[in-house]
């Protein structure tokens, strides 16, 4: 019996685990939870994830959780650049169609339409996550809390003024939620948006403080506040005032917005326009007002493992394809020849007062110095006319003889122009649009003389006829020669979102819209007495070899100087509906801020997209209609709302 | 020794020790229970005689036992015993392996003819029911069994490959062919949006967290798949998508036998994708160009050629644009047949290898039986960057170290190497047919054909590596012990523990790098799994009733580390990964734990009145660590019953059927679809910096749901066991009802709420289907057999509700009344034809003759998102297979036919439609007659691919073109052996020696385009065909 009772026990114990509440209790290291915004080591990386969301805008695989909406990489150029009026397509890249070429890809399943819309929202609903918990931090002062609190302020302003433009009326979230399931969703008036974007940046501008040191370089002060606010009150009154709820005191307050900036002693020009992306100064420059901050640190570029993933892309796109050309090789000064736009070859003829606006020059890379010389192109006997329908050479048309001394031997060597890209326009063909021969040749003699010049050329030498989708004039400003691998992506220059040139630029165009053009034409010659040649400047030879212009090293300003009657005078086609002034307001900041991506919100803000995009972009001056100054609402919000509503109510017109 | 003192200890003692101790108290308690005479206390006699096969072979090495006791011998070489037993003895059991055990009454005889028949499938057998076993006749549940006899037919990589067509309702598919790569098994359907839909493995009674691969097919006894709920629902929260339980091989008292399998065979790509040779890539490039009007309709130009082709070609003597030139005469006639096409194909691809050994070595007395093997599978892979190698060693053991007391286990350490490999296709398939692959001294280009976004993918192959390792030990271990009044305890320990490397290394010169500087990865992860289970056991006959009652205690823990680094810029490449801290730059660190638990507590009770009523009934209570506190327990019920219509007296006289059960069940069944730690919520990092200021930001990436549940699936099911023909025909016949509810989704919000999705229990599911096995013996003569095994499956899958109700979801594809996964897109019309210009003009401009055709279901004349529909679904209407078995005096065969019907696979075929890069060679849309003025006037009316355009990459609505019916019938395997006789064996004292062939993949029958109708989405692995020559060896 004795023993029966020893095996029940034993037995008894060997079922008995120990307490099974105990034993199943989640032991969690990895992963930290929402309490932890409770406390202010907490709250300021919530307050950095709202900065941090920007970096999507540069292209970035990782930005943020999940990857459905996570992956940018070609995203917001597109946006800004394709479609618009100065930027043509190149070769590569998905989504020209969609977004340059306006055909029907560019509908609500669009991937770009979709992570743009989700990256925006994340960033406001972690500025609002932040602003939510902010009350529950125990050990931040009032002090540091206010100052946090207008910073996010600014960001969701920020973001809700970068989504308003592209999408028009919005869902507008104010407040935090992260235990609720919300999907009955409804857009607001585009100018409840306007409103409640103005009212944030008054806030944050309000308590903001003027500047940073060093270490904080980056978050948002009074001034980039002040900025986006004069900004955000031209664009309500630029155009459907009425949709917008543009107001007649708005170009008073934009004005006034953007000459506190101005008057603010806080910033300044950089004299030489070379130096506003000059990348050791990106960090230290007088005339930022507010970047998206990049490191070398791999880290904390977000570089992904193979470097590919984020830093700041935009190193790429802009890139000719010389690297498979005679002499030439891939290296890390050049980059990376993605070449998904180019400069509209009319526009870059024209745009630029090339005898006097060093801009063009500064703006756009030309020249590529020979790193490959075993390629190098050798001297042919003789070079022959080349028929431009058929692209065969006529040999019984010997347009130039090399001299026999050369013949045989390399074009150049090592360090020698490779490759010029030059601004010189012959004229001898019907179109240079498209990348194909020409097929109807104008005048047979400017033609030739092309040809000829290109057969001496002791390089390869492509003047503007020549232009295509694989050569154009390298756009310049977003070269990244300080990554440390030739395929390295993850690029460590800052993202200028405001600057101070722009602010001058808007100063001037709310004093023209007034009709104040002595104002306007004051902050516009600030601008362009930069953009000339500084006294002892020595020019680039193109502006007395091609441009027409004197090769010395005298200043250019004078030349540079606009009057009102200038900023006045019509340029467009009369009867299309341009204003000329808006359309000089448009043309000088292309050509200030030619490539920051900026473009298509301009002329969206102007009401200019269709007329302006059927006078210069060729690829989409047959497909872009009305509806198109609104991009599509992503179905992948419209799908996900329930109750499920009227497409009306959700889609932008066009788009179902 | 007093109680007290004894408890005392017990309590201080850990779990282990505590049992050895009560076992030590067991055996000095229980050692001596009455009832157990030894043999030498008896009167004694000799009996003798003969042990032979049907036809009329001797069968050396059979074991003759006295039923009851522990007397026994094993048959000579001549197949003949000599036994000394008890007067009292009754009844010898003779056995030997893969043949039916028989019970032959001793009575006053002393020489005995015993002929053994060879096992098949019959209601005798035993089947693995889950924490326990039960004779195939006495099953309730629908259980599907593979012994190994049936494994041995053919030869496998992996159990799951093994189990294909052997169990109806079992899809097992090989979606990926990589060495390596396991099969992906389905037993009925899917039923989870979210988690799993593979079923809860089970290896030696140790339920596995992660796959099996590393199980030698021939360490393997018996494969039992449990179905339906009243099988599953002993394994609760993780048994609704079935439960295949796996037991390995054990030793068997008698003398050592050593069995040797190997294989060794060649891989042949079973179907090789066509892409554009030389001369059609030009005519197709022309074609796009032709498009815009940038290339002259009349006859082409070497001229007009060359600005088509990658810029900077002048350069290349024996580049593409050369070779072009050369194909024209002075006089500008243009010969296509002079250019040679380069087979990129051929240069990544090679014959494969694979090869297999298994030996193993198992025998012991009636105390102590042991089994030990070895095995080593190598497999050199169609692509040249992939190779995979195993080996693994295995010690199983079963102990009686009392009358009353037994110990065992089984033990697995296995190892892979697998060699993964870039990818190389990209670049095969775009690659110019023209281009070279290296220059005239050997040495590979970096970009053949100068394309700056083609680099050579032959580089891959010696410039990249990504080598994945695994050790893994599987052990189980237990006790187990008779007790008083019929009852028996067990106490089963099982450990799997795996540590996981993942190293990748990419040289400057692989495609990764494009000529930068290389870099690595290193990471890797440990896996720790134990389970713990304790079982009572009790099973009594009183008269006609028979009642067996299991009660079961659990409990269960992973855990799960890993960490990895990324580093750039490697100052050498010689070291691979071995030494990236000289590396100047980290891009990436990460490390991660994860650990869940899960208690349970089963009870299980068997009643059976007179062998022809029989009920089985069992409730499992199951609780999680990872669902929130409050929410952790749920039960999962079920019943079963079954009746064996042929004991009724009624049937008795019947000479029809030799086998008749009804069965019915009902069970509940979980998934564990939800991961750790879902409930509470969580931040993601990410990283930032201020004005040269490292920083850290958190943001929201989770939200927290607290109420999350187990999916859970109600099943309905019934079924028919027959036997006909004294059992010349035998079957089963299943049909069942799943209703799955609470279904577990990534429901996707708006992004506006600040998430984009979050893990919701919603919407419902339903599976329902029928399930026919049927065995029948063809012939059966002495020299001649054959028989033949069918299977057909048929299931329905549905979503039956989601989160909006009866509303669908499209944006994750899910519609009410379809399968889980559907093809939703625009449908494909074909190509716009020439003469279609009228209609196509109500559409605006954006359709031309040759451009893709889909449906405007709507009828607006605009293409918009409402014009999408429901294009099929992946899910076959039906699977079947069948397999036949022929013997043939020494020889043998057998062939597995595998079918498919009605399922849809996706596969874009590559198509590059600008005029750049090479495709996959399809009949696509183009002109063929002009105008004086150049206007297209005739076609070739093709409708299977658009007209390549030079201005457009991804033509619109391309998608829609990649849908193909995936139906196939497929003769997966066919095996001709032959042994070698007995009579010549017995001279070599060898048991069994055969020699076989086998062919894998033999042939396919489908239409769909792809390499293959179940892993062709991709070009990436193509699917082997294998012809194999092996050995079957037993001394």
């Amino acid at each position: 019996m004795k023993k029966i009772t020893i095996y029940i026990v034993t037995i008894l114990l060997i079922f008995s685990f120990s307490s099974c509440n105990d034993y199943l209790k989640e032991e969690r290291y990895t992963d930290v939870g929402y309490d932890y915004f409770k406390t202010k080591v907490g709250m300021e990386a919530a307050v950095t994830g709202v900065y941090q969301d920007m970096r999507w805008y540069t292209g970035a695989w990782n930005q943020g959780g999940n990857s459905t909406s996570g992956g940018n990489m070609e995203a917001y150029f597109c946006l800004t650049e394709y479609g618009t009026d100065f930027t043509w397509e190149g070769t590569d890249g998905g989504n020209k169609d969609a977004f340059n070429k306006y055909l029907s890809g560019l509908n609500p399943q669009q991937d770009v339409i979709n992570k743009f819309w989700n990256n925006n929202y994340k960033g406001i609903t972690r500025a609002n996550t932040a602003l939510m918990y902010m009350k529950d931090v125990p050990d931040m002062t009032d002090v540091q809390k206010t100052q946090r609190i207008a910073e996010l302020k600014f960001m969701r302003a920020y973001y809700y003024y970068d989504l308003v433009q592209h999408y028009g009326a919005l869902p507008l979230i104010t407040e935090g939620n992260v235990t609720q399931v919300v999907t009955d969703f409804k857009r607001s008036p585009v100018s409840d948006v306007y409103k409640q974007i103005i009212s944030d940046l008054k806030a944050a501008y309000a308590v903001l403080p003027d500047v940073y040191q060093q270490t904080d370089r980056g978050r948002a002060t009074k001034w980039s506040a002040s900025h986006l606010l004069a900004k955000v009150y031209l664009t309500r009154i630029s155009s459907e005032a009425s949709v917008r709820g543009g107001k007649s005191t708005d170009l008073d307050s934009a004005a006034f917005y953007s000459e506190a900036v101005i008057n603010s002693g806080k910033f300044s020009l950089e004299s030489n326009f070379y130096n506003v992306f000059e990348q050791n100064n990106q960090k230290v420059s007088k005339e930022i007002i507010w970047d998206v901050e990049y490191t070398k640190d791999a880290l904390f570029s977000g570089a992904g493992s193979s470097g590919s993933d984020g830093g700041n892309q935009l190193h790429l796109y802009w890139v000719t394809q010389y690297d498979v050309k005679p002499g030439m090789i891939r290296d890390i000064a050049n980059g990376r020849p993605w070449k998904r736009m180019r400069p509209n070859p009319a526009i870059i003829n024209s745009l630029w007062d090339r005898k006097n606006d060093s801009r063009i020059y500064k703006t756009f890379k030309r020249t590529f110095i020979c790193n490959n010389p075993g390629t190098a192109t050798k001297w042919a006997k003789e070079y022959y006319y080349i028929n431009p329908s058929t692209n065969a050479e006529d040999k019984t048309d010997v347009i130039y003889t090399t001299p026999a001394a050369l013949v045989g031997k390399p074009k150049f060597k090592a360090g020698d122009t490779a490759i010029y890209i030059s601004p010189k326009f012959y004229g001898g063909l019907s179109d240079y649009s498209t990348t194909f021969p020409k097929q109807t040749l104008l005048d047979k003699a400017k033609y030739r003389q092309m040809l000829i010049d290109i057969a001496k050329a002791p390089y390869l030498y492509i003047p503007v006829d020549k232009y295509d989708t694989n050569n154009f004039p390298n756009l310049s400003k977003w070269l990244d020669d300080q990554r440390p691998d030739i395929n390295y992506q993850a690029g460590s220059r800052n993202f200028h979102r405001m600057r101070l040139a722009e602010t001058y630029l808007i100063a001037a165009e709310a004093y023209g819209r007034k009709g104040d053009f002595a104002n306007a034409v004051k902050y516009i010659n600030v601008i362009r007495s930069r953009a000339a040649y500084a006294e002892g400047e020595t020019k680039p030879a193109e502006v007395a070899k091609v441009d027409g212009g004197v090769a010395n090293t005298s200043s250019t300003a004078s030349n540079m100087l606009v009057t009102e009657a200038m900023v006045k005078s019509p340029k467009l086609p009369s009867g299309a509906g341009f204003d000329p002034f808006v359309d000089f307001m448009l043309e000088e900041r292309g050509r200030e801020l030619y490539g920051e991506l900026n473009r298509w919100e301009d002329l969206a803000r102007t009401g200019t997209l269709v007329a302006r995009v059927r006078l210069y972009n060729v690829d989409a001056a047959a497909n872009i209609k009305d509806y198109h100054k609104l991009r599509p609402i992503p179905n992948t919000y419209t799908d996900r709302l329930l109750p499920i509503p009227a497409i009306a109510d959700v889609q932008n017109p066009g788009y179902y | 020794m007093t109680m007290k003192k004894r408890l005392k200890k017990l309590l201080l003692a850990t779990k282990l020790t505590l049992i050895l101790i009560c076992f030590a108290g067991l055996f000095n308690g229980f050692g001596a229970i009455p009832g157990n005479v030894s043999a030498e206390q008896q009167q004694t006699k000799v009996i003798s005689g003969k042990v032979t096969d049907e036809t009329n072979q001797a069968v050396p090495g059979a074991s003759v036992v006295v039923k009851g006791t522990t007397i026994g011998i094993v048959t000579d070489m001549d197949g003949k015993f000599s036994l000394k037993v008890p007067e009292s003895a009754k009844v010898l059991i003779v056995s030997f392996v893969g043949m039916t055990p028989q019970e032959i009454t001793i009575g006053d005889k002393t020489t005995f003819s015993v002929i053994l028949v060879q096992e098949t499938i019959g209601i005798d057998e035993v089947v693995a029911v889950g924490y326990g076993t039960v004779r195939k006749k006495d099953l309730t549940g629908s259980v599907s069994s593979v012994t190994s006899a049936k494994l041995a037919e053919r030869s496998s990589f992996s159990a799951a490959q093994a189990m294909q067509g052997k169990a109806a309702g079992v899809v097992v598919q090989q979606t990926n062919a990589a060495p390596g790569a396991d099969a992906k098994v389905m037993i009925r359907g899917n039923r989870s949006l979210k988690a799993t839909n593979e079923p809860l493995y089970v290896v030696d009674g140790v339920p596995l967290v992660v796959g099996l691969s590393e199980i030698s097919q021939s360490d393997i006894e018996t494969i039992d798949i449990l179905k339906d709920a009243s099988a599953t629902a002993i394994y609760g929260s993780r048994g609704a998508n079935g439960v295949v339980i796996i037991t390995t091989k054990k030793g068997k008292a008698g003398k050592a036998v050593v069995d040797y399998n190997g294989y060794y065979g060649i891989q042949n790509q079973a179907k090789e994708l066509a892409l554009f040779n030389g001369p059609e890539w030009v005519e197709f490039l022309r074609e796009a160009y032709r498009t815009t009007g940038k290339y002259p309709v009349t006859a082409p130009t070497y001229a007009m050629d060359v600005v088509m082709l990658p810029v900077g070609q002048e350069n290349d003597l024996a580049g593409i644009g050369f070779k072009i030139q050369s194909a024209y005469d002075p006089d500008g006639s243009w010969h296509p047949e002079r250019l040679q096409s380069t087979d990129w194909y051929g240069e990544v691809m090679r014959q494969g290898q694979v090869q297999n050994h298994e030996i193993s070595v198992r025998g012991g007395t009636d105390k102590l039986k042991v089994l030990a093997s070895a095995t080593y599978y190598d497999e050199k892979g169609l692509l040249k960057t992939q190779d995979y190698s195993r080996y693994s060693a295995r010690v199983n053991f079963d102990w009686e170290i009392s009358d009353h007391v037994t110990i065992g286990g089984q033990t697995q350490f296995s190892h892979f190497d697998r060699n993964d490999g870039p990818n190389v296709f990209g670049g095969v398939t775009s690659l110019s047919p023209l281009a070279n692959v290296r220059n005239a001294d050997g040495v590979l280009f970096n970009r053949p054909g100068n394309d700056p976004q083609l680099w050579n993918p032959v580089l891959n192959i010696t410039e990249a590596k990504i080598l994945k390792r695994k050790d893994r030990f599987l052990g189980s271990y237990y006790v187990e012990a008779k007790l008083p009044f019929d009852i028996k305890f067990r106490s089963n320990f099982g450990l799997d523990f795996g540590p996981y490397l993942d190293q990748r290394f990419y040289g400057g010169r692989s495609s990764d790098r494009q000529g930068g500087k290389a870099r690595a990865e290193n990471g890797g992860d440990t896996r720790t799994m134990y389970t713990w289970e304790n079982l009572l056991y009790w099973n009594k006959k009183i008269n006609d009733h028979s009642f067996g009652a299991t009660f079961l205690e659990s409990i269960q823990q992973e855990k799960f580390e890993s960490s990895r680094i990324n580093v750039l810029d490697l100052p050498y490449e010689t070291q691979l990964w071995y030494n990236v801290g000289s590396s100047p730059t980290i891009s990436a660190v990460s490390s991660n734990y994860t650990k869940w638990q899960l208690a349970s507590y089963m009870g299980r009770i068997n009643y059976s009145y007179k062998d022809k009523y029989l009920l089985t009934a069992s409730a499992r209570y199951d609780g999680a660590s990872r669902l929130a506190p409050g929410k952790k327990w749920v039960m999962f019920p079920s019943a079963a019953l079954a009746w064996r219509i042929n004991e009724e007296g009624f049937m008795k006289d019947n000479s029809i059927f030799n086998n008749l059960k009804l069965r019915a069940g009902y069970g509940i069944t979980g998934n564990s679809a939800i991961d750790p730690y879902k409930t509470a919520g969580n931040l993601a990092y990410a990283r930032y910096n201020f004005g040269g200021t490292n920083m850290m930001a958190f943001y929201q990436n989770e939200m927290p749901n607290p109420d999350l549940k187990w999916e859970k699936t109600k099943q309905y099911n019934a079924g028919l066991d027959f036997g006909i023909m004294k059992g010349r025909i035998s079957g089963v016949i299943d049909v069942y009802l799943q209703n799955t509810s609470d279904l577990l989704m990534d429901r996707q919000l708006p992004q506006v709420s600040g998430f984009n999705s979050v893990v919701y229990n919603v919407g419902k599911t339903r599976n329902k289907g029928i399930e026919v096995t049927i065995n029948s013996q063809n012939i059966q003569k002495p020299h001649f057999s054959w028989s033949t095994d069918f299977i057909f499956a048929r299931n329905k899958e549905e979503i039956v509700e989601l989160y909006g109700g009866k509303n669908d979801d499209t944006g994750n594809g899910w519609f009410i009344g379809q399968p889980l996964q559907v093809y939703y897109d625009y449908k494909s019309l074909g190509i716009w034809q020439l003469g279609e210009e009228a209609e196509m003009a109500k559409y605006g401009t954006q359709f031309k003759p040759g451009m893709i055709k889909v449906a405007d279901t709507d009828g607006d004349y605009k293409i918009t998102a409402a014009d999408r529909q429901i294009i099929g679904s992946t899910r076959p209407k039906f699977t079947a297979s069948m397999t036949n078995y022929i013997t043939y005096k020494n020889f043998d065969l057998n062939f597995f036919l595998n079918a498919s019907y009605g399922n849809m696979l996706q596969f874009d075929r590559g198509l590059s439609f600008n005029g750049r890069y090479n495709s996959l060679k399809v009949n696509y849309w183009r002109v063929t007659e002009y105008d004086a003025s150049g206007a297209a006037i005739a076609s070739n009316g093709s409708n299977e691919a658009p007209r390549p355009n030079n201005g457009v990459e991804n033509p619109a609505y391309r998608s829609s073109m990649n849908y193909f019916d995936a139906s196939f019938l497929r003769l997966s395997s066919a095996t001709l052996g032959y042994n070698l006789p007995k009579s010549i064996l017995a001279k070599v004292k060898v048991t069994k020696f055969r020699l076989y062939t086998t062919v894998q993949n033999a042939f396919v029958i489908t239409n769909f385009p792809g390499t293959d109708p179940e892993s062709g989405q991709d070009f990436n692995n193509p699917m082997p065909r294998t012809f194999m020559f092996g050995v079957n060896l037993s001394l």
